[in-house]
């Protein structure tokens, strides 16, 4: 079964492809980065190479794309993807290789969806190969969306595999030679195609004086999983505060949780971050809640403060953190923003756990042949530095644009241990 | 006229055949769901219950440095938040061709590294590292970086001495060790 599923797929996806390779336009970027570490010893000099191929088919509305992601390892990512419309149906199918492994074959995944009379009926297929950590896996889901009334109402049918939504985080596969990794919305948890579970989710729903309720029901092959009822920003009367409301029901469980939120104005461009304090544990969903015997509001905590303006191509920006224990600043690539530690390790963002202070100055500028050019200089400070205000680290990045189809960037990380990373870039696209 | 009503007799006909198929298909269709329920439900297809994995990954080789990423897949008691890697002594980690004196260990995804030995007995070493803001279910949670002194080398860890506590505050018990080459969070 598993076998002819996927060479079904493998069939469709190369038709597909060599289809549009006839008869589509071509567009693609190739980007690849070299850095070394400078202050390392000459063994440790490089420090990392990648390079990611991205070449686009398109044709009515149809598109494949093909996308390559080398690195150190070798060959670690080949992927394939195809989306568009084929009446009235909208259809997405992936294929994910890890060509620098024995096994080569790791994933697939197709999504067919279409709208009847209001109704979106969606087919979710995914196969996990046994080259990687739980698999072998395979399974369908089919998802059926829609209004009655003023609710809108989600029903999910798992025969085998779950699908990303509020409450699964569909898959995301690890090469562990390198740590790449590539996410799909479909999670084939089981081999074969019976019934795993039903989730049906209703929001929008009143009930007395209460309206906005979201509600949903989760049943598995073991029976009743859980119940909840959430309610977002309860008005309680107060303009800076508002709660959230959680309740579940599992089978020898029920909880209740209110969560309040600080709602803070506008102050011209001060961002100032604020949480309400209670007195409950630190701790994952249990941290600032009220629950159980945990019923009281402690304080409020100003745990940040941000300033960011901008003029004639020209952007500053300050973040400083007063709770460091609890809140960093994320690394350029995510964005430079206050999170907290918890939730970015969730999100998969790296952040920088030494300093409590940026200063970024960011210049963008026309460059030549409708490229841009830009120019970033990001400072970190660190309390336990003894240097100049007590400086930890300046990341500087600078790209030039040669055409409009061809930039080059590089970037240099120095701290108090010197020199620690030089990267050189160069982006072509077509 | 006749041949009008003798028509319409057919097409009621017709149609009361195509009910009666319909209601046929949709009686078998539901023996059929009830059926894949019911195998589903009994155990027929389900996978063993999957173990929380420490993945140790390959020894990638750069130019005469090395490294080798630690991670975790389907950790339970909200994921990993504390592993030892044996004492001195009774190391858990093993290495062959690797400079030991160059090791460096990187933690990652909220790991700190509390304190490590790879000194005391020559191709051996341990460590302890924890996670104080929250567990890790999934992700890698250490890199070690070092140079290589010699051609395939080999970096082993031995679950027997590696203890692992949970977010939950409590020791996991039931985990297992993989070296495939991926996982999935």
């Amino acid at each position: 079964m598993t076998k002819r599923i996927l060479v079904a797929t493998v069939v469709m996806t190369t038709l597909a492809g060599l289809a549009l390779v006839a008869s589509g336009p071509l567009s693609g970027s190739w980007t690849s980065e070299f850095t070394f570490r400078p202050n390392g010893s000459f063994a440790k000099f490089i420090r990392s190479l990648e390079s990611l191929v991205v070449v686009d088919y398109t044709m009515n509305g149809f598109t494949t794309t093909s996308t390559s992601q080398f690195q150190l390892f070798g060959f670690v990512w080949q992927e394939f993807e195809a989306t568009g419309t084929l009446g009235a149906f909208g259809l997405q199918a992936n294929m994910l290789f890890g060509p620098s492994t024995e096994k080569k074959y790791i994933y697939a995944q197709f999504i067919g969806s279409v709208s009847i009379a209001g109704l979106d009926v969606s087919l979710y297929f995914a196969q996990l190969s046994d080259a990687v950590l739980g698999g072998a896996a395979d399974g369908f889901a089919i998802r059926l969306a829609g209004s009655i009334g003023m609710a809108d109402v989600v029903s999910i049918t798992e025969l085998g595999a779950k699908v990303r939504d509020a409450d699964f985080e569909g898959i995301t596969i690890v090469h562990a030679g390198s740590g790449l990794e590539r996410s799909y919305l479909t999670d084939p948890v089981v081999p074969g195609q019976g019934f795993t579970g039903q989730k049906v989710t209703a929001s929008g729903l009143s009930f007395g004086c209460v309206s906005d309720i979201t509600t949903t029901l989760y049943i598995t092959c073991a029976g009743f999983d859980f119940l909840t009822f959430e309610l977002d920003a309860i008005d309680v009367g107060l303009s800076w505060l508002t709660f959230d409301l959680d309740l579940t029901f599992q089978t020898t469980v029920k909880t209740i949780a209110l969560t309040p939120t600080l709602v803070l104005a506008d102050a011209l461009c001060i961002d100032v971050y604020a949480e309400v304090l209670t007195n409950a544990p630190v701790g994952t969903n249990t941290t600032n809640a009220l629950f159980d015997a945990y019923n009281a509001i402690t304080g409020i905590a100003i745990y940040g403060l941000g300033f960011s303006t901008s003029w004639n191509g020209i952007t500053v920006k300050e973040l400083t953190i007063f709770n460091t224990g609890r809140y960093a600043i994320t690394t350029h690539e995510y964005g430079s923003m206050i999170e907290e530690i918890v939730e970015a390790i969730g999100n998969g963002h790296d952040y920088y756990t030494d300093y409590w202070e940026l200063l970024s100055i960011e210049v963008v500028r026309n460059g030549c042949c409708r490229g841009t050019n830009r120019f970033l200089a990001n400072t970190y400070f660190n309390r336990d530095e003894t240097a100049l205000f007590g400086w930890g680290m300046t990341y500087i990045e600078g790209e030039v644009a040669i055409n409009s189809t061809i930039s080059l960037s590089t970037q240099l990380e120095v701290s108090t241990d010197g020199a620690n990373s030089l990267t050189f870039s160069v982006e072509v696209s077509w | 006229m006749d041949e009008e009503l003798d028509m319409i007799y057919y097409q009621k006909g017709r149609k009361g055949v195509i009910a009666v198929r319909n209601r046929r298909m949709a009686v078998i269709a539901l023996a059929v769901g009830m059926i894949l329920a019911l195998t589903a439900c009994m155990g027929f297809w389900d996978t063993p219950v999957q173990l929380g994995n420490l993945v140790i990954g390959p020894v990638v080789i750069t130019g005469t440095g090395g490294y080798v990423l630690v991670a975790v897949a389907d950790m339970p008691g909200g994921g990993l938040a504390s592993i030892q890697f044996g004492t001195v002594a009774n190391e858990a980690i093993a290495f062959a061709n690797i400079d030991a004196s160059t090791i460096t260990i990187e933690g990652k995804n909220g790991f700190v590294v509390l304190a490590q030995d790879f000194a005391t007995v020559a191709g051996k070493g341990t460590l302890t590292a924890v996670n104080a803001a929250t567990g890790v279910v999934g992700g890698t949670i250490l890199k070690f970086v070092f140079t290589v002194t010699g051609a395939n080398p080999t970096f082993t860890v031995y679950k027997a001495k590696v203890t692992v506590g949970s977010d939950s505050n409590a020791m996991i018990a039931a985990w297992d060790t993989s070296s495939l080459d991926y996982y999935t969070k």
